[in-house]
Protein backbone atom coordinates (compact mmCIF):
# COMPACT_ATOMS: atom_id res chain seq x y z
CA UNK A 1 0.00 0.00 0.00
CA UNK A 2 1.22 3.47 -0.83
CA UNK A 3 2.20 5.35 2.35
CA UNK A 4 -0.06 8.18 3.40
CA UNK A 5 1.65 11.49 2.62
CA UNK A 6 0.65 14.92 3.81
CA UNK A 7 2.14 18.37 3.99
CA UNK A 8 3.24 19.22 7.51
CA UNK A 9 3.33 22.58 9.22
CA UNK A 10 7.06 22.55 8.54
CA UNK A 11 6.13 23.11 4.90
CA UNK A 12 7.51 19.88 3.49
CA UNK A 13 6.04 16.46 2.86
CA UNK A 14 6.04 13.74 5.43
CA UNK A 15 4.98 10.16 5.32
CA UNK A 16 2.41 9.08 7.84
CA UNK A 17 1.21 10.83 10.96
CA UNK A 18 2.23 8.99 14.10
CA UNK A 19 1.55 10.02 17.68
CA UNK A 20 5.16 11.11 18.00
CA UNK A 21 4.92 13.25 14.90
CA UNK A 22 1.56 14.55 16.05
CA UNK A 23 3.20 15.83 19.23
CA UNK A 24 5.96 17.54 17.28
CA UNK A 25 3.55 19.23 14.94
CA UNK A 26 1.16 20.14 17.72
CA UNK A 27 4.08 21.79 19.50
CA UNK A 28 4.91 23.86 16.43
CA UNK A 29 1.31 24.82 15.94
CA UNK A 30 0.97 25.82 19.61
CA UNK A 31 4.14 27.93 19.48
CA UNK A 32 2.87 29.73 16.43
CA UNK A 33 -0.66 30.19 17.79
CA UNK A 34 0.37 31.52 21.17
CA UNK A 35 2.93 33.86 19.69
CA UNK A 36 0.41 35.84 17.66
CA UNK A 37 -2.21 38.34 18.70
CA UNK A 38 -4.93 36.37 20.53
CA UNK A 39 -7.68 37.99 18.47
CA UNK A 40 -6.04 37.16 15.15
CA UNK A 41 -4.49 33.79 15.74
CA UNK A 42 -7.52 31.68 14.95
CA UNK A 43 -7.78 33.05 11.43
CA UNK A 44 -4.06 33.24 10.81
CA UNK A 45 -3.16 29.87 12.14
CA UNK A 46 -5.85 27.26 11.56
CA UNK A 47 -5.39 23.77 12.94
CA UNK A 48 -3.50 21.74 10.32
CA UNK A 49 -5.73 19.17 8.64
CA UNK A 50 -3.38 16.26 9.34
CA UNK A 51 -3.49 17.05 13.07
CA UNK A 52 -7.28 17.08 13.04
CA UNK A 53 -7.39 13.83 11.11
CA UNK A 54 -5.00 12.06 13.47
CA UNK A 55 -6.88 13.42 16.50
CA UNK A 56 -10.08 11.88 15.18
CA UNK A 57 -8.41 8.47 15.12
CA UNK A 58 -6.37 8.56 18.34
CA UNK A 59 -7.89 9.13 21.77
CA UNK A 60 -4.70 10.32 23.48
CA UNK A 61 -3.81 12.77 20.75
CA UNK A 62 -7.36 13.98 20.59
CA UNK A 63 -7.21 14.75 24.31
CA UNK A 64 -4.01 16.73 23.77
CA UNK A 65 -5.59 18.67 20.97
CA UNK A 66 -8.76 19.33 22.95
CA UNK A 67 -6.75 20.68 25.86
CA UNK A 68 -4.63 22.82 23.56
CA UNK A 69 -7.69 24.27 21.87
CA UNK A 70 -9.31 25.04 25.20
CA UNK A 71 -6.21 26.94 26.24
CA UNK A 72 -5.87 28.90 23.03
CA UNK A 73 -9.53 29.49 22.26
CA UNK A 74 -11.12 29.68 25.71
CA UNK A 75 -14.86 29.91 25.75
CA UNK A 76 -16.45 33.12 26.89
CA UNK A 77 -17.65 32.61 30.43
CA UNK A 78 -20.74 34.40 31.65
CA UNK A 79 -22.53 33.99 34.97
CA UNK A 80 -25.66 31.82 34.72
CA UNK A 81 -27.72 34.65 36.22
CA UNK A 82 -25.86 37.92 36.35
CA UNK A 83 -28.82 39.91 37.71
CA UNK A 84 -29.38 37.47 40.56
CA UNK A 85 -25.70 37.42 41.43
CA UNK A 86 -25.54 41.23 41.41
CA UNK A 87 -28.61 41.41 43.63
CA UNK A 88 -27.02 39.03 46.13
CA UNK A 89 -23.79 41.02 46.21
CA UNK A 90 -25.59 44.34 46.65
CA UNK A 91 -27.85 42.95 49.30
CA UNK A 92 -24.83 41.84 51.29
CA UNK A 93 -23.02 45.14 50.85
CA UNK A 94 -26.07 47.27 51.63
CA UNK A 95 -26.84 45.18 54.66
CA UNK A 96 -23.36 45.83 55.90
CA UNK A 97 -23.48 49.49 55.01
CA UNK A 98 -26.77 50.19 56.69
CA UNK A 99 -25.24 48.82 59.82
CA UNK A 100 -22.10 50.88 59.36
CA UNK A 101 -23.88 54.15 58.68
CA UNK A 102 -27.01 54.04 60.69
CA UNK A 103 -25.75 52.19 63.70
CA UNK A 104 -22.04 53.00 63.53
CA UNK A 105 -20.97 49.43 62.85
CA UNK A 106 -23.36 47.72 65.19
CA UNK A 107 -23.89 44.18 64.14
CA UNK A 108 -26.98 43.22 66.06
CA UNK A 109 -26.95 39.52 66.66
CA UNK A 110 -29.28 37.30 64.79
CA UNK A 111 -31.21 36.62 67.95
CA UNK A 112 -32.83 40.04 67.62
CA UNK A 113 -35.10 38.53 65.01
CA UNK A 114 -36.09 35.61 67.17
CA UNK A 115 -38.77 36.85 69.49
CA UNK A 116 -38.72 33.85 71.73
CA UNK A 117 -35.04 34.16 72.33
CA UNK A 118 -35.44 37.86 73.00
CA UNK A 119 -37.98 37.13 75.69
CA UNK A 120 -35.57 34.68 77.19
CA UNK A 121 -32.86 37.32 77.28
CA UNK A 122 -35.17 39.87 78.86
CA UNK A 123 -36.24 37.32 81.41
CA UNK A 124 -32.62 36.57 82.17
CA UNK A 125 -31.88 40.27 82.55
CA UNK A 126 -34.73 40.62 84.98
CA UNK A 127 -33.74 37.70 87.14
CA UNK A 128 -30.08 38.65 87.08
CA UNK A 129 -30.82 41.91 88.82
CA UNK A 130 -31.29 44.30 85.89
CA UNK A 131 -27.99 43.67 84.13
CA UNK A 132 -27.73 46.05 81.16
CA UNK A 133 -28.54 44.87 77.67
CA UNK A 134 -25.61 44.94 75.29
CA UNK A 135 -25.15 45.00 71.56
CA UNK A 136 -22.35 43.47 69.53
CA UNK A 137 -20.29 46.04 67.71
CA UNK A 138 -17.85 45.06 65.02
CA UNK A 139 -14.75 47.14 64.28
CA UNK A 140 -12.39 46.73 61.41
CA UNK A 141 -9.33 48.53 60.13
CA UNK A 142 -7.30 48.19 56.96
CA UNK A 143 -3.75 48.00 58.32
CA UNK A 144 -1.67 46.00 55.87
CA UNK A 145 1.79 45.26 57.21
CA UNK A 146 0.84 45.72 60.87
CA UNK A 147 2.01 43.03 63.27
CA UNK A 148 -0.59 43.83 65.93
CA UNK A 149 -3.58 46.12 66.26
CA UNK A 150 -5.55 46.92 69.41
CA UNK A 151 -8.87 48.66 69.86
CA UNK A 152 -8.59 51.19 72.66
CA UNK A 153 -11.59 53.12 73.96
CA UNK A 154 -13.17 54.85 76.91
CA UNK A 155 -15.37 51.84 77.70
CA UNK A 156 -12.34 49.97 79.03
CA UNK A 157 -10.45 52.91 80.50
CA UNK A 158 -8.22 53.21 77.40
CA UNK A 159 -6.57 49.89 78.10
CA UNK A 160 -4.07 49.39 75.28
CA UNK A 161 -3.99 45.61 75.48
CA UNK A 162 -7.53 44.63 76.38
CA UNK A 163 -9.02 44.31 72.88
CA UNK A 164 -6.81 42.93 70.12
CA UNK A 165 -7.98 42.87 66.51
CA UNK A 166 -7.14 39.89 64.34
CA UNK A 167 -6.27 39.58 60.68
CA UNK A 168 -7.84 36.17 60.21
CA UNK A 169 -7.65 36.11 56.43
CA UNK A 170 -4.16 37.56 56.23
CA UNK A 171 -5.43 40.29 53.92
CA UNK A 172 -4.49 43.26 56.08
CA UNK A 173 -8.04 43.79 57.33
CA UNK A 174 -8.03 43.58 61.11
CA UNK A 175 -11.32 42.90 62.85
CA UNK A 176 -12.85 42.43 66.26
CA UNK A 177 -16.26 42.38 67.92
CA UNK A 178 -17.10 43.67 71.37
CA UNK A 179 -20.23 44.08 73.46
CA UNK A 180 -21.31 47.61 74.37
CA UNK A 181 -24.31 49.08 76.08
CA UNK A 182 -26.60 50.92 73.63
CA UNK A 183 -27.84 54.48 74.16
CA UNK A 184 -24.41 55.90 74.86
CA UNK A 185 -21.58 57.60 73.04
CA UNK A 186 -18.11 56.07 73.01
CA UNK A 187 -14.69 57.35 71.95
CA UNK A 188 -11.97 55.09 70.58
CA UNK A 189 -8.80 54.77 68.52
CA UNK A 190 -6.74 51.95 67.09
CA UNK A 191 -3.19 51.30 68.28
CA UNK A 192 -0.94 49.76 65.65
CA UNK A 193 2.23 47.89 66.61
CA UNK A 194 2.06 49.38 70.10
CA UNK A 195 3.10 52.85 68.98
CA UNK A 196 0.95 54.34 66.23
CA UNK A 197 -2.44 55.74 67.20
CA UNK A 198 -4.95 56.08 64.40
CA UNK A 199 -8.58 57.14 64.35
CA UNK A 200 -11.18 55.12 62.48
CA UNK A 201 -11.20 56.50 58.91
CA UNK A 202 -14.76 55.27 58.45
CA UNK A 203 -16.24 56.82 61.59
CA UNK A 204 -18.56 59.68 60.70
CA UNK A 205 -17.60 61.78 63.75
CA UNK A 206 -14.38 62.43 65.64
CA UNK A 207 -13.00 64.83 68.26
CA UNK A 208 -9.50 66.03 69.16
CA UNK A 209 -7.86 63.69 71.62
CA UNK A 210 -5.76 66.42 73.21
CA UNK A 211 -2.51 64.88 71.96
CA UNK A 212 -2.66 66.08 68.37
CA UNK A 213 -4.74 63.14 67.19
CA UNK A 214 -8.42 62.32 66.93
CA UNK A 215 -10.78 60.09 68.84
CA UNK A 216 -13.42 58.45 66.70
CA UNK A 217 -16.94 58.64 68.05
CA UNK A 218 -19.35 55.76 68.15
CA UNK A 219 -22.97 56.60 68.89
CA UNK A 220 -25.06 53.62 69.89
CA UNK B 1 -20.02 64.85 34.13
CA UNK B 2 -17.95 62.68 31.82
CA UNK B 3 -15.74 64.26 29.22
CA UNK B 4 -16.82 63.36 25.71
CA UNK B 5 -13.25 63.78 24.41
CA UNK B 6 -12.08 60.88 26.51
CA UNK B 7 -11.58 57.41 25.06
CA UNK B 8 -14.07 54.66 26.07
CA UNK B 9 -11.43 53.21 28.40
CA UNK B 10 -10.78 56.58 30.04
CA UNK B 11 -14.51 57.15 30.36
CA UNK B 12 -14.87 53.79 32.10
CA UNK B 13 -12.02 54.75 34.41
CA UNK B 14 -13.71 58.08 35.17
CA UNK B 15 -16.98 56.31 35.92
CA UNK B 16 -15.18 53.92 38.27
CA UNK B 17 -13.40 56.74 40.02
CA UNK B 18 -16.58 58.74 40.43
CA UNK B 19 -18.39 55.71 41.86
CA UNK B 20 -15.55 55.04 44.30
CA UNK B 21 -15.41 58.66 45.45
CA UNK B 22 -19.15 58.74 46.00
CA UNK B 23 -19.04 55.44 47.88
CA UNK B 24 -16.26 56.72 50.13
CA UNK B 25 -18.33 59.82 50.82
CA UNK B 26 -21.13 57.58 52.05
CA UNK B 27 -23.30 57.16 48.96
CA UNK B 28 -23.61 53.40 49.07
CA UNK B 29 -25.72 53.14 45.93
CA UNK B 30 -22.73 54.42 43.92
CA UNK B 31 -21.08 51.05 44.48
CA UNK B 32 -23.96 49.46 42.54
CA UNK B 33 -22.38 50.75 39.31
CA UNK B 34 -19.11 49.03 40.14
CA UNK B 35 -20.90 45.77 40.90
CA UNK B 36 -22.89 45.98 37.68
CA UNK B 37 -19.81 46.70 35.57
CA UNK B 38 -17.47 44.16 37.10
CA UNK B 39 -19.67 41.16 37.91
CA UNK B 40 -19.38 39.47 34.48
CA UNK B 41 -15.62 40.14 34.29
CA UNK B 42 -14.99 38.91 37.79
CA UNK B 43 -17.14 35.83 37.33
CA UNK B 44 -15.22 34.87 34.21
CA UNK B 45 -11.90 35.27 36.02
CA UNK B 46 -13.09 33.35 39.08
CA UNK B 47 -14.45 30.51 36.96
CA UNK B 48 -11.14 30.13 35.16
CA UNK B 49 -9.39 29.69 38.51
CA UNK B 50 -11.97 27.59 40.31
CA UNK B 51 -13.72 25.72 37.50
CA UNK B 52 -17.06 25.50 39.25
CA UNK B 53 -20.15 27.68 38.82
CA UNK B 54 -21.15 27.74 42.45
CA UNK B 55 -17.66 28.37 43.73
CA UNK B 56 -17.14 31.11 41.16
CA UNK B 57 -20.34 32.83 42.32
CA UNK B 58 -19.26 32.60 45.96
CA UNK B 59 -15.86 33.97 45.00
CA UNK B 60 -17.44 36.93 43.21
CA UNK B 61 -19.46 37.77 46.30
CA UNK B 62 -16.49 37.45 48.62
CA UNK B 63 -14.23 39.53 46.40
CA UNK B 64 -16.76 42.34 46.04
CA UNK B 65 -17.32 42.35 49.78
CA UNK B 66 -13.61 42.36 50.48
CA UNK B 67 -12.94 45.16 48.01
CA UNK B 68 -15.80 47.17 49.49
CA UNK B 69 -14.31 46.76 52.95
CA UNK B 70 -10.86 47.76 51.69
CA UNK B 71 -12.02 50.63 49.52
CA UNK B 72 -10.33 53.04 51.92
CA UNK B 73 -6.93 51.72 50.82
CA UNK B 74 -7.57 52.48 47.15
CA UNK B 75 -5.46 55.40 45.93
CA UNK B 76 -7.65 57.76 43.96
CA UNK B 77 -4.84 58.65 41.54
CA UNK B 78 -4.62 55.06 40.26
CA UNK B 79 -6.91 52.94 38.09
CA UNK B 80 -9.69 51.21 39.97
CA UNK B 81 -9.69 48.45 37.36
CA UNK B 82 -6.11 47.42 38.24
CA UNK B 83 -6.66 47.68 41.98
CA UNK B 84 -9.83 45.61 41.81
CA UNK B 85 -8.22 42.90 39.72
CA UNK B 86 -5.27 42.78 42.13
CA UNK B 87 -7.65 42.25 45.06
CA UNK B 88 -9.45 39.55 43.07
CA UNK B 89 -6.26 37.75 42.08
CA UNK B 90 -4.95 37.76 45.64
CA UNK B 91 -8.20 36.23 46.84
CA UNK B 92 -8.25 33.61 44.09
CA UNK B 93 -4.60 32.73 44.64
CA UNK B 94 -5.13 32.15 48.32
CA UNK B 95 -8.25 30.10 47.57
CA UNK B 96 -6.49 27.87 45.06
CA UNK B 97 -3.61 27.39 47.46
CA UNK B 98 -5.76 25.04 49.51
CA UNK B 99 -5.37 21.31 49.10
CA UNK B 100 -8.58 20.86 47.14
CA UNK B 101 -7.25 22.80 44.21
CA UNK B 102 -3.85 21.20 44.21
CA UNK B 103 -2.38 19.89 41.09
CA UNK B 104 -3.75 16.86 39.39
CA UNK B 105 -1.62 15.05 36.87
CA UNK B 106 -2.58 15.43 33.25
CA UNK B 107 -3.43 11.93 32.18
CA UNK B 108 -3.80 11.81 28.44
CA UNK B 109 -3.47 8.06 28.51
CA UNK B 110 -6.86 7.85 30.20
CA UNK B 111 -8.56 9.75 27.43
CA UNK B 112 -9.41 6.76 25.27
CA UNK B 113 -13.11 7.12 26.01
CA UNK B 114 -13.29 10.24 23.88
CA UNK B 115 -12.98 8.05 20.79
CA UNK B 116 -16.62 7.16 21.28
CA UNK B 117 -17.80 10.69 20.65
CA UNK B 118 -15.72 11.50 17.61
CA UNK B 119 -17.83 13.44 15.15
CA UNK B 120 -17.71 13.21 11.39
CA UNK B 121 -14.74 14.92 9.76
CA UNK B 122 -14.84 18.37 8.18
CA UNK B 123 -16.36 20.31 11.08
CA UNK B 124 -15.05 23.43 12.77
CA UNK B 125 -12.15 22.28 14.96
CA UNK B 126 -13.16 24.58 17.75
CA UNK B 127 -16.65 23.20 18.07
CA UNK B 128 -15.62 19.73 17.01
CA UNK B 129 -12.99 19.45 19.72
CA UNK B 130 -14.81 21.33 22.44
CA UNK B 131 -16.57 20.30 25.62
CA UNK B 132 -16.45 20.20 29.40
CA UNK B 133 -13.77 17.53 29.65
CA UNK B 134 -11.12 19.43 27.75
CA UNK B 135 -11.97 22.65 29.54
CA UNK B 136 -11.33 20.86 32.79
CA UNK B 137 -8.10 19.40 31.49
CA UNK B 138 -6.95 22.82 30.30
CA UNK B 139 -7.64 24.15 33.75
CA UNK B 140 -5.66 21.31 35.30
CA UNK B 141 -2.78 22.10 32.97
CA UNK B 142 -2.85 25.74 34.07
CA UNK B 143 -3.04 24.73 37.73
CA UNK B 144 0.26 22.93 37.33
CA UNK B 145 2.29 25.95 36.35
CA UNK B 146 3.59 28.51 38.81
CA UNK B 147 1.20 31.35 39.68
CA UNK B 148 3.83 33.79 38.40
CA UNK B 149 3.28 32.36 34.91
CA UNK B 150 -0.32 31.24 35.24
CA UNK B 151 -1.73 34.65 36.19
CA UNK B 152 -0.40 36.55 33.17
CA UNK B 153 -1.41 33.66 30.89
CA UNK B 154 -5.02 33.70 32.11
CA UNK B 155 -5.28 37.49 32.09
CA UNK B 156 -3.75 37.93 28.64
CA UNK B 157 -4.76 34.87 26.65
CA UNK B 158 -8.06 34.02 28.28
CA UNK B 159 -9.39 37.30 29.64
CA UNK B 160 -7.88 39.24 26.71
CA UNK B 161 -6.32 42.02 28.74
CA UNK B 162 -3.49 44.00 27.16
CA UNK B 163 0.11 43.58 28.28
CA UNK B 164 -0.05 46.97 29.98
CA UNK B 165 -3.23 46.09 31.85
CA UNK B 166 -1.74 42.78 32.98
CA UNK B 167 1.40 44.63 34.05
CA UNK B 168 -0.60 47.16 36.05
CA UNK B 169 -2.48 44.41 37.85
CA UNK B 170 0.59 42.33 38.63
CA UNK B 171 2.91 45.27 39.29
CA UNK B 172 5.13 44.43 36.33
CA UNK B 173 6.34 46.25 33.25
CA UNK B 174 4.87 45.13 29.90
CA UNK B 175 8.28 43.64 29.05
CA UNK B 176 8.29 41.59 32.23
CA UNK B 177 4.77 40.39 31.39
CA UNK B 178 6.01 39.34 27.96
CA UNK B 179 8.84 37.37 29.54
CA UNK B 180 6.45 35.60 31.89
CA UNK B 181 4.08 34.82 29.05
CA UNK B 182 6.98 33.33 27.13
CA UNK B 183 7.87 31.11 30.08
CA UNK B 184 4.23 30.15 30.58
CA UNK B 185 3.96 29.15 26.92
CA UNK B 186 7.12 27.08 27.14
CA UNK B 187 5.94 25.21 30.22
CA UNK B 188 2.43 24.61 28.87
CA UNK B 189 3.58 23.49 25.44
CA UNK B 190 6.04 21.09 27.01
CA UNK B 191 3.29 19.73 29.22
CA UNK B 192 0.88 19.27 26.35
CA UNK B 193 3.27 17.66 23.92
CA UNK B 194 5.57 15.49 26.00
Amino acid sequence: MKPYRQKSVYGYWRKEMTCRRFNKELKLWLEKSLDTDPSLKRKENPVPEQLKQHARECGNCRARMETSLSLIFPKKIVPPSSAKLEAEILSRIHKRTVKVRKFSRILYPALASAAMLMFAVLFFLQVSGGKEETAIVRFYLDASGASEVFLVGDWNGWDTEATPLIDAEGDGIWETEIRLVPGREYQYQFLINGETWVHDPRAPFSVDDGFGGKNSILQL
Amino acid sequence: MLNKDKSPLEQEDSKDLLAVQQTLRGDVSAFDDIVHRYTPLLYSLAYRYLGDTEEAEDAVQEIFFKSYKSLGSFKLDTRFFSWFYTVALNWLRSKTRTKKYHKKALLFSQAEHVLQKIPASGGDPITEFAGKEEEKRAQEALAQIKPAYRDPFILHYQEHLSLKEVGDILGLSPEAVKTRLFRARQVLIKMLTS
